[in-house]
């Protein structure tokens, strides 16, 4: 592992880091455009000039320098002052200089670096040589070449990530210019990324362009539902509204990127067709009062026909606390109750799959859930919900978020149906009791995505209308039911699946940390308790 | 993708273009590599490089068009725009400058009715002013196809010219000229 030294602070790197990464290491700061941690690198935009004290000659750039041991670099003389602020001057020589008609005004490294190591007076004697602005090349692009600092960033993202190379810089020197093939436009589906990766205004998104000035947006994170991959989020908001999702940084399940459908699945929150009222045969009730109703129900079928007459379907599209807790109240209350998971997607699921992030499996537990039926050991597939409706024996089911008639198709159905779920759909429909469940950026838990990583969600805005986290829901159906003993916070469910689930052993919530955990494919074979980070009562 | 065609022609390469082009391709560990001289082929045979032409080029060498493009927009000696048939391109460099070359270019230019591109009406003519040919010794200069006239004088230039309206063929690059491209591709 090389030593190095940034400004005079010694720093011990993994071999193959660069001097941007490795000042970052040592807490400097070292500023740059066309450097991006997943791209290649370029070393043309010049921002990252450093001098070298020892084992090299300087200045040079520091995205294109590699680690070794005994270099020294320096990144606060005078000379490399100097340097930021001559290259500076050169990026704004034809910059038209309207930020107050730029959407990427605020969150701009022009911006960001003119005021931190700019600062100077035109010296342009020259007009200023203009480019195309407002080129609409995608679906969620606008492109303003005006803008552009040509640091290349988006070509080599269109070449190395989506491998589309639409993107390219045309003629020479000054007259540069980005742009796409004339009478061509962007055709894959990770565009929100251009303009996340886009260090100016030249790439900015059309479904966000002039909503909302970034200054006022807070970002919470939390990670993506709309498929098993599980990208992990900003989700940035305001007064309570979701005005978009950016891609979080985890190397391990999204790196700096996520896929379109998920980006635009923010309107989902705020959308028609969310549930946000609880609703019981007799029309819209209060949450409580349909719970009731629902666990007299579940009394009277499971004392008139047996335990086996009631059921319960985990959710694919739900947490693993909502699902936990869920099976937890049922179990407890009718201990005979019958289980089942029915993987598949949802009629509301996006058609489009690749092999860079979009996951084929569109739920974003689906990996979690099955980890909690292999705990219970007594969960039956979709061929056992079928022929246990077939022969009429299950009266009452309990569906949790997924739309499980429609993924089951042709079915006899049950005498009666309670919906625990976030958007209208087919089994909501045909349910007697509809219980509102809050979306995953309204509630604190946990998804498992298809590797097995445990990522975790926190509350970005309140739960809409009257929904609830599934855990809470659970909870109060099992006070209807008798039972009091059960947590409804998530920690605490959290705690109490990972003392019961054998690949969650030793995990909790709040140490999942930003970037998840894996669950264990080889459960442990003693039990190890989970950490209590439960706060104290 | 562009549906326009090329000169009111859909553009295609022959089979033996196609074998040409194979063979250059072979000569580099990438076939991207094969994009200059296969641009260099496609001007020679469309005359100027299109939006459809560079669609072509950008597929026969397996890369998005817009490589093609930003490739050819590098190269001031890759037209992206009609040229005549004739391309006068008069050197204005040091030598030639002092020479007279000026006087050559406002001459050509007061013989025929050049629109903002350079070009005659009739297509004929296309002037360029360009830069040292490494012709110094024997300025005023110009190149036309690839060959080049020296020691260019007014009356001289008319003679020249005079031939290409009469319908000359473009003449053959100097012998020399072809023994040095030859040695360069062996």
């Amino acid at each position: 592992m090389p030593t190095v030294k940034v400004n005079g602070i010694e720093v011990e790197v993994a071999p193959g880091t660069n001097m941007i990464e490795a000042a970052r290491q040592a807490g400097v700061d070292i500023p740059h455009y066309c450097y991006h941690p997943h791209l290649p690198v370029a070393g043309n935009c010049r921002m990252c000039l450093v001098d070298v004290e020892a084992g090299g000659r300087g200045p040079d750039i520091a995205c294109n320098m590699q680690a070794r041991d005994g270099l020294a670099i320096r990144t606060d003389t005078d000379n490399v002052k100097r340097m930021r602020r001559s290259v500076m001057e050169f990026l704004l020589v034809n910059h038209p200089l309207d930020c107050p008609i730029c959407d990427q005004a605020g969150e701009c490294r022009l911006q960001d670096y003119y005021m931190e190591h700019g600062q100077h007076h035109s010296r342009l004697a020259d007009e200023k040589i203009t480019r195309t602005k407002r080129q609409d090349i995608g679906d969620l692009i606008i492109l303003d070449a005006d803008r552009c600092i040509a640091c290349s960033r988006c070509v080599r993202f269109s070449d190395e990530v989506t491998k589309t190379g639409e993107l390219r810089l045309f003629n020479r020197t000054d007259h540069t210019e980005i742009g796409v093939f004339p009478g061509t436009r962007l055709s894959h589906h990770y565009q929100g990324c251009l303009a996340d990766i886009c260090p100016v205004g030249a790439l900015t998104n059309k479904d966000f362009r002039f909503q909302k000035r970034s200054w006022y947006l807070r970002a919470e994170p939390s990670v993506c539902d709309r498929c098993a991959t599980g990208c992990n989020i900003d989700v940035d908001h305001d007064h309570g509204e979701v005005f978009r999702y950016r891609p979080r940084r985890n190397d391990a399940v999204n790196k700096s990127w996520m896929c379109d459908f998920g980006r635009l699945s923010y309107k989902r929150l705020a959308a028609e067709d969310r549930i946000l009222t609880a609703r019981g045969p007799e029309g819209a009730e209060g949450v409580d009062a349909v719970l009731a109703g629902l666990a007299a129900a579940v009394d009277a079928a499971a004392r008139d026909h047996g335990d086996g007459s009631v059921g319960l379907v985990l959710g694919t599209r739900a947490t693993n606390e909502a699902n936990w807790a869920m099976l937890r109240a049922l179990r407890a209350a009718v201990p005979g109750a019958r289980v089942f998971l029915v993987e598949g997607n949802d009629p509301d699921a996006f058609d489009y799959t690749d092999d860079l992030l979009v996951h084929a499996d569109k739920n974003p537990n689906t990996a979690g859930v099955r980890l909690i039926a292999e705990a219970d050991g007594a969960v039956g597939d979709a061929e056992a919900l079928r022929a246990a409706l077939a022969d009429g024996g299950l009266r009452l089911l309990l569906v949790l978020a997924d739309d499980v008639l429609a993924r089951l198709g042709e079915v006899r159905r049950p005498e009666a149906l309670a919906f625990f779920g976030t958007w209208a759909n087919a089994t909501s429909e045909a349910a007697r009791w509809v219980l509102p469940l809050a979306a995953a950026q309204e509630v604190e838990g946990s998804f498992t995505n298809f590797q097995g990583r445990v990522q975790r969600l926190q509350p970005a805005i309140p739960a809409a209308g009257d929904s609830r986290p599934g855990q809470v829901l659970a909870a109060g159906l099992a006070r209807a039911l008798g039972e009091d003993a059960l947590p409804a916070g998530a920690a605490g469910v959290f705690h109490d699946l990972a003392a019961n689930v054998p690949a969650f052993f030793g995990l909790s919530l709040a140490g999942l940390g930003a970037e998840g955990a894996l669950v264990h494919r080889e459960p442990p074979t003693e039990q190890v308790a989970p950490p209590d980070t439960r706060p104290a009562p | 993708m562009t549906d326009q065609a090329h000169n009111g022609e859909k553009v295609a390469w022959t089979e033996q273009e196609l074998a040409e082009i194979e063979e250059i391709a072979s000569r580099y560990p990438s076939r991207r590599s094969a994009m200059l001289p296969v641009l260099w082929m496609a001007q020679h045979k469309f005359g100027w490089l299109s939006l459809p032409v560079l669609e072509l080029v950008a597929e026969t060498v397996g890369v998005p068009p817009s490589e093609a493009r930003a490739v050819a927009s590098f190269y001031t000696m890759l037209k992206k725009k009609p040229t005549g048939r004739y391309v006068l391109q008069v050197c204005h460099t040091l030598s030639c400058a002092l020479n007279g070359a000026e006087e050559i270019i406002r001459h050509i230019e007061s013989k025929y009715d050049f629109d903002e591109n350079g070009n005659t009406p009739d297509g004929l003519f296309t002037l360029e002013r360009v830069e040292c040919l490494a012709s110094c010794g024997s300025g005023p200069m110009m190149q036309v196809g690839e060959h080049y006239y020296e020691r260019l004088t007014p009356e001289k230039v008319d003679e020249i010219l005079a031939g290409f309206e009469s319908g000359e063929p473009l003449p053959t690059p100097r012998p020399e000229a072809d023994e040095w491209q030859w040695n360069l591709q062996s």
